[in-house]
Formats: structure tokens, sequence, C-alpha cells
């Protein structure tokens, strides 16, 4: 048979063949419809319950029966604005984010820079076991840790070593002290996920060429200069998505801001504890004020959406890196 | 592809297209089964045939009363199933602030009992919307003697908190007319206690007024170093208001426990602007600045500050008279003890309860744990049962003099027996705390093991403690009897700060209360020089804030119970 006539006779087995292979990668695609589904019913569907933040909302009387809110339905923002606590909120919101994304944003990457120069495998995997750890411990149960750690009796471990020590004369305490409240959020987050963080800038660093490293080896280019010009680089772009990713939490205090507040706040520090989350949960929904808690999240994601914007604009000006 | 694509699209439109059905129906189709409901025909004999009814408990199951057992499960309500034919498919608040309540009433979907406090908006929104029966008028169809469980007092009690007087609560926690005029019951519980024994080594000091008192605190801690000298409560803060415990207990110290006094000028005001409350910020403030208190009580939860209670505190702002009086028998209570007693060169050492005294000789300390002898919550029938007649002839069951006793006692003579003065000595449960306890040391106690499900569930008579036990030692019996002469009927006064949903004074209590709690901590925290300062601030900003409009409220309000009162009392 000739090769002509055997191309002639193949090429609508071909086309067949092309043909199942790409349905099954539609079959495929097919797939993402539950998560699509679910995405919609859960995460879109319900943004029709925004409304209530411009309605006087009555669990009686249903979402749409509900008169709309004074001031042009802006009633309830306003009186999200004129809360007597709204500045100081504010202030605390802003300040535990900028201390979070200020401090705790680079301390994985240099982890996994350490990591990574860590030579004995055994080493690096208990190392790397440790740290990830406390992520998987709920910040309920990190909060009654450091409660128990911290309390301000000669008994906790804290108060042992200072009174033994004899450091101080009294029992210190820290957990209702205002000005440790700030150092102890941060400090804490850091020991919980600092180790988890890592993990995806190692994944990073797996992935480089080892030939770079090679070729700059032979030009003469210790650790330093590998992880300065090759390393680093390489790491840029995750690290500045995940650094838009967490300014977009901005007005919650970025990432489990909340759980970490609820647990470790108290009525002695909430002068500095008290963020938009933990306002809008008291004054909001314990009173059933559900307009009011619509209104007063809807604010805080309009902000969140607009940071998001111009950081990522900002990014892409800056880098040339960007999430979209 | 593109056939997929479409396919795609369709199911995804569908999936929308009834979603968006579903939601827009389920508004409407709560209102329409209120509308359609079918009443059945009336009978006016019992039916016992075997039926579920849907009952929601504005409460949380606590895992230590067992209220996450199945009703019918356990011995006795095994019985009542039997007997009444009722069972119960139960559902439990996961909260303490009604989110499970507004979701029942969002969802249009309401079980056919349901157990709240009636003075909740929602309860007045439920009775205003024509959501529940009115229990007189469902009784005269299906159970004509169920208003003869009540008298005259009861009904009026629940009748004043609705426009139209109807009587829309089953009544839970009541006295009874009977109960009320005993001598022996104990209208009012709390009062201040401190450890006996410590206090008389310390030379029984007299103590006329808080100054005496904080003496006493500074020479506990002086001489009793491993003591806390005092505890403000063994429940959590903050109070409803915001406060923390430590000023919430400290109240009837500043003569202000009804919470509520008014005006030369007819107004009635909250305590906070009573001209005698920075007095009790300045008590409170001392105690806390001395360390006379342990700061960790803002902090501690429940079981802590019970724990504190059984084992390293001097004296209690507020401790109930059965607890001081029996508390010294409890395991842990001796063990913590010991080394104290032996300390002060005693076999054991007990609470006792000091004779009422206030920060200045004008207040007057007063309680009432009975609040006017009827509790604050209820049963109300839904218009959406199905079966409104069983659900009122179960009340008028659990109404039954007989229902309740077993409630609480289980049966007699097998799990209990009659005593001369008060309810029945239980052999079997008083076997049941010792076997409890030898396998769960800790401080929680368990009253009864017959009807422990029910009796947390449906004990709604004889929850009031009586003095005068033939059991009671000497020192039991002077804690009860100093508890019973602070008691004042302070019920007109509750209720006050249950607001219309939505209106303008819920917006400015809710506003006010958050700034309140912040700024009432900064003050009893704060240099006591600067207490009377911060309050005067404290109360300007709140004028700010709109409490004149609370202010203008709690008159509306507690004269309207004044004028209900008179108008409906008349024959009581």
């Amino acid at each position: 048979m000739s090769e002509l006539t055997q191309r002639t006779l193949t090429r609508p087995l071909m086309r067949r063949r092309r043909k199942w292979a790409d349905r099954g990668i539609h079959m495929l695609h097919l797939m993402i419809l539950p998560s699509l589904v679910a995405t919609i019913l859960f995460n879109y569907l319900p943004l029709y319950g925004i409304v209530i933040a411009f309605k006087r909302y009555d669990v009686f009387t249903g979402i749409w029966a509900s008169p709309w809110a004074f001031n042009n339905g802006f009633e309830h923002f306003i009186d999200f604005f004129k809360a007597p606590n709204f500045s100081v909120v504010l202030r605390n919101t802003l300040v535990i984010s900028a201390l979070k994304l200020g401090l705790l944003s680079l301390p994985p990457v240099l982890l996994a820079l350490m990591l990574n120069e860590v030579i004995q495998p055994g080493f690096k995997k208990t190392v790397q076991t440790v740290s990830y750890l406390p992520h998987f411990i709920s910040w309920v149960v990190v909060g009654g840790m450091m409660y128990n750690f911290l309390r301000p009796t000669p008994e906790s471990p804290l108060n042992a070593l200072l009174l033994g020590l004899g450091l101080t004369a009294e029992p210190v305490d820290l957990i209702a002290d205002k000005s440790f409240f700030w150092p102890l959020l941060v400090l804490s987050d850091f020991w919980k996920e600092v180790g988890w963080g890592s993990i995806i800038y190692l994944a990073v660093i797996a992935g480089i060429d080892q030939e770079m490293y090679e070729a700059c080896e032979i030009d003469g280019g210790g650790r330093w200069i590998k992880a300065i010009h090759i390393t680093w680089p390489h790491l840029l772009g995750t690290f500045m998505i995940l650094l838009i990713l967490r300014c977009s939490q901005i007005m919650q205090g970025t990432g489990d801001t909340f759980d970490q507040v609820y647990v470790l706040g108290n009525q002695f520090n909430r002068g500095v504890s008290d963020i938009f989350d933990t306002l809008i949960l008291r004054v909001g929904l314990e009173h059933g004020r559900y307009s009011y808690a619509t209104a007063a999240g809807l604010f805080k994601s309009v902000i969140n959406l607009a940071i998001l914007v111009t950081v990522n604009n900002l990014s892409k000006r800056l880098t040339g890196k960007g999430l979209f | 592809m593109s056939k997929l694509t479409g396919i795609a699209g369709i199911v995804l439109a569908l999936l929308l297209a009834l979603s968006v059905a579903g939601w827009a129906a389920g508004d409407e189709e709560g209102a329409d089964a209120a509308a359609d409901m079918v009443i059945a025909d009336p009978s006016w004999t019992t039916d016992t045939s075997p039926i579920t009814l849907t009952f929601f408990f504005d409460r949380m199951a606590g895992s230590d009363s067992n209220l996450n057992e199945h009703y019918g499960d356990d011995e006795l309500t095994k019985i009542f199933v039997e007997e009444t034919g009722v069972d119960f498919d139960m559902t439990f608040a996961p909260d303490s602030d009604q989110t499970m309540l507004n979701v029942l009433i969002a969802s249009g979907d309401l079980p056919d009992m349901m157990r709240m406090h009636h003075t909740l908006q929602q309860a007045t929104q439920l009775v205003q919307r024509g959501l529940v029966h009115d229990l007189d008028a469902l009784s005269q169809k299906f159970a004509p003697k169920y208003m003869d469980n009540w008298g005259k007092r009861i009904p009026l009690y629940y009748r004043m908190h609705f426009d139209d007087m109807g009587f829309y609560f089953h009544p839970a926690y009541y006295v009874n007319d009977a109960q009320m005029d005993s001598p022996l019951l104990l209208k009012a519980m709390p009062g201040v206690t401190v450890l006996k024994e410590v206090y008389e080594y310390l030379g029984a000091p007299e103590i006329n007024n808080t100054d005496d008192y904080v003496d006493l605190l500074r020479r506990v801690k002086q001489e009793f170093p491993e003591l806390t000298p005092v505890q403000s409560l063994r429940g959590p803060s903050p109070d409803k208001d915001g406060n923390p415990q430590l000023v919430s207990v400290s109240l009837p110290l500043g003569g202000l426990a009804k919470r509520f006094f008014q005006g030369d000028d007819g107004v009635w005001y909250k305590y906070w602007e009573h001209e005698d409350f920075p007095k009790v910020l300045q008590f409170a403030n001392t105690l806390y600045n001395e360390q006379l208190i342990a700061r960790t009580e803002f902090t501690d939860k429940q079981p802590q500050l019970w724990g504190n209670m059984m084992t390293k505190i001097f004296s209690e702002l507020r401790q109930d008279a059965d607890n001081a009086a029996g508390i010294h028998n409890a395991t842990e209570f001796i063990q913590a003890r010991a080394p104290l007693a032996e300390k002060i060169g005693v076999e054991s050492v007990r609470y006792t309860m000091l004779p009422a005294f206030t920060i200045e000789p004008h207040m007057k300390y007063e309680t009432d744990s009975l609040n006017g002898g009827v509790g604050g919550n209820g049963v109300m029938i839904t218009k959406q049962a199905e079966r409104p007649d069983r659900a009122i002839q179960w009340l008028d069951w659990l109404a039954q003099d007989s229902t309740q006793k077993r409630m609480i006692w289980g049966i007699e003579g097998v799990h209990s027996d009659p005593r001369e003065y008060r309810g029945y000595d239980i052999p079997v449960t008083r076997q049941y705390l010792l076997d409890f306890q030898k396998e769960n040391p800790g401080p929680r106690l368990y009253r009864a093991k017959y009807g422990l499900v029910s009796m947390y569930l449906f004990r709604d008579k004889y929850t009031a403690e009586q003095g005068g036990w033939p059991n009671l030692d000497a020192v039991g019996q002077q804690i009860y009897d100093t508890a019973l002469a602070n008691y004042t009927d302070m019920s007109k006064f509750r209720g006050v700060d249950n607001y219309t949903a939505g209106s303008e004074e819920e917006k400015i209590a809710a506003t006010i209360k958050d700034y309140y709690s912040t700024q009432i901590f900064e003050i009893i925290s704060g240099p006591g020089d600067q207490v009377q300062a911060r309050y005067d601030e404290m109360i300007a900003t709140m004028r700010d804030l709109g409490l004149d409009k609370l202010n203008a409220w709690y008159t509306q309000v507690l004269d309207g119970h004044a004028e209900r009162v008179a108008k409906y009392s008349v024959g009581l």
C-alpha cells in the first residue's frame, strides 16, 4: 500500500481519535460544573441579600417587603460612621493590618530561603514539620494556650519565670495590658503561620532550574549571591501576589485576625483590640441589627476591593507583576 | 464544545431560576402556612394517641444538664410519653443571642411550640403578627380547665407585656399563690458571703459599710496571702448593660439594685445616671487597684470562677444562699480548705452570709431572685401547629401538680419520699450524687437523676427554694434568713430594656451599650482619683448619643406598667 493511500485511510481515523480526545477534555471540563454551581449558589446568589444594607430589614417581613432605610437608604452607613468607637476601630484595624503586612510578609520568605540552604535532609524535614504544625491548631486553642501561659497568677509559666528570676514582685498581666496586645497579636501570628507560609516559597524554589545555580557557582557566586540574584527574583512574583491578596484584607486586619482578636481580646484591651469585624458582631449581629451589620460589612468589602485594585496596579507598575 | 457549553448554560440557568424561585417563594410560604392553618375538630376529651410535636427551646443545651439527650429516653420521660402520647422533636438554640430564633422566623417555618423569654422583641412581633395562639382562647376549645391552673396573679404578669392583654405564654418557672404566701419561701437568695472561720479568726469585725468591708479584705490579703480576698460572682462578665460583674453585683451596695429610679421631674432614669453610681464605681476601682479581687475574674470563664470560689476565695460579693449553705460539704471545697483550716486551728471552714451593708447609710440593700414569683420564660403554641389541641392539652398536663412533682423528684415511693417541710427526700438521687462525684470529681453537682432531662426542660413549679429545711444547721439557717431579709419585689422593672425591633431606641441602646461597656472598664481600672471625672465625661458622651431618648422610653414603659397593674389588678 502506498504511503499516500495509507495516509488517506488513516486521516479519518486520526480525526475521529482527535474528536474523542477532545470529547475527553470536554468531559474533564464538565468536572468544573459542580464547583461552578456551588460558587453561583453560595457566593453569587446570596449577594442579593446585600440589599438589606439599604433597608430596614425585619425578619418577619422578609427582605423585599422590608422598607427602605432612611437617608436615601444610607441610614445604616451613617450610623456606622457615627458610632462612637468608629475612629478607634478604624485605627486599630489599620494598625494591625500594617503591623502584620509589614512584619509578617517577609519572614516566610526568609524561612524558606534558610530552609533551602539546609543541607541535611533530616534536619530540614524536622524544622519544616515543627514550623508547619502550629498552623493546624485553631485560634481558639492557641488563645487558650496563650491565656494559660500568660495568666496574671504566680502559677502561670510566664509569671512563675519572672517571679522566680526576681524580675517582678507581682504577677504581670499581659492579657489585660493594652500596650502588649499588638505585640502579642503579631508574635502569636508569626509563631502559628510562618512555617505554613513558607511552603509556597519552598515550592517555587524547588522549581528553579538548577543550572542557574551551577552557572552562578562557576562565575564565583556564593550562597548569598545565589539567594539574592537567583532565588529572590524567582520568589518575587509569588511574594507580590500574596502581598496583594493580603492587602485586599486590610479592612479586616488581614488573615485570621478576627479569630485572633476574638479569643485574645477582652474588655480591658478593647481600646486597641477592637476591629471592624468585632464591632459588627457586637453592635450589629448580637443585637439582631442585620441591616447595620450588612452595611458595615459592605463598606469594608468595597474599601478592600479598592485597595486590591490600587495595590495590583501599583505592583504592576513597580515590579511588572500583578494578579490581573 | 459549543453543544456542551450550551447544555451547561441551560443547566446553570435552570438552577439559577429554581434558586431564585425558591427564595422568592420562601417568604410567602411562611405567611400562607400561618393563614391556612387548620385547627382540629374540638374535642373535650384528652387525646393520648401517639404524636410527635416539634419544640424549639431558645436556650443552649448545656452538656452538664443533659438537655441534649432526647426527651423520652430516660426512665421518667419514657413514662410521660406513654402517659400523654406526646413525644417531642426538640431543637435547642446554639447560642444565647436568638440567632436560631431569628432564622426560624425568617424561614417562615415555625415549630409547633416555642419556649423563649416573653420580653423578647421577637415574642412581641410573633404576637402582633398573629403567628401564635392566645392560650386563653385556645384552651376554651380544647382544655377548658387550663386557665384554672394559674389564678389571677400569674396571667396578669404575662398579659401586661402585650397590648391586647392576651395570654400568649404558658408560664415557666412560677411560684403559685399558695407558695408565695409561705413564710418559708426564699424570695431572695443572694448576699455577700465570707469564710466564717477566717472572719472569726480576724475578730469578726462589724461590717456596716463598704469601708469596713474593704478594711476586712485588706486584712485578709495581708494575713492570708494564699486567699483571694474577694470575687464578685461565679458568672463571667459582662452583664446585659456591658458592666463587668464587679459593677453589676455591687449595684445593691449602692442601693441601685432596681436599676431604674424616678427623678423629681417624673422621668425614669437608669442607675448609671444616679448620683450614687460613681460611689459604686469608686468601690469597684478600689477593689481592682488594690488587687483585692483577682484581675483574672474579668477574663476567666464560668468553670474557673466556680473553681476559685471552691478553692481560694475569701468572700463572694454575690453568692446564693443555697450555695453558701451547702458548699462546704463538697469534696473539692473540703480538700482545698484543709490547709486553711489547719492554719487557723479549726476542723473545717465554710461560708456565712454577712448582714446587708451598703456604701452609705441612706442606701438600701435589696435583692429579688424570685422575680415576683413569675419566671421570664414561657411556651408559645404557634399557629403553624397542625394539632394545637394536643399542644394545649399537653401544657395543661404539664401544669398539673402531680406532673411537676414527678418532673423534679421522680415517682413518689419509687424515686423519692415526701418530706414534712419541703419537697421529697430522694435517697436514690443522693446515692447517685455520691456515685457521680466519685466518677466525676469536679465542682458541678447534679440535683437529680430521675427526671434530670425533664426537670431542666419543664420544671416550672417548685422552682424556688424554701428556707427552714429540717436538715439545715444553724449557720445554714442564718444564711437563708439573711438572704430572705433583703427581699424586695422588683418585677415591675423587668423587661424595660426590650426595645421594638428596628426602633430608634434599639439603635441608641446598642450604640450606648457599646460605648458604655468600654468606658466602664476604663473607669474601674483607671486611677482612683479620676473616677468622678471620667464618669462625668462618659455620661456627657452618652447624652450626646441619645440617652435622653432612652430615658423617655424607660418612662413610657415603666409608667405603662404602673397603669396596667392598676387597671388589671382589681380584685387581686
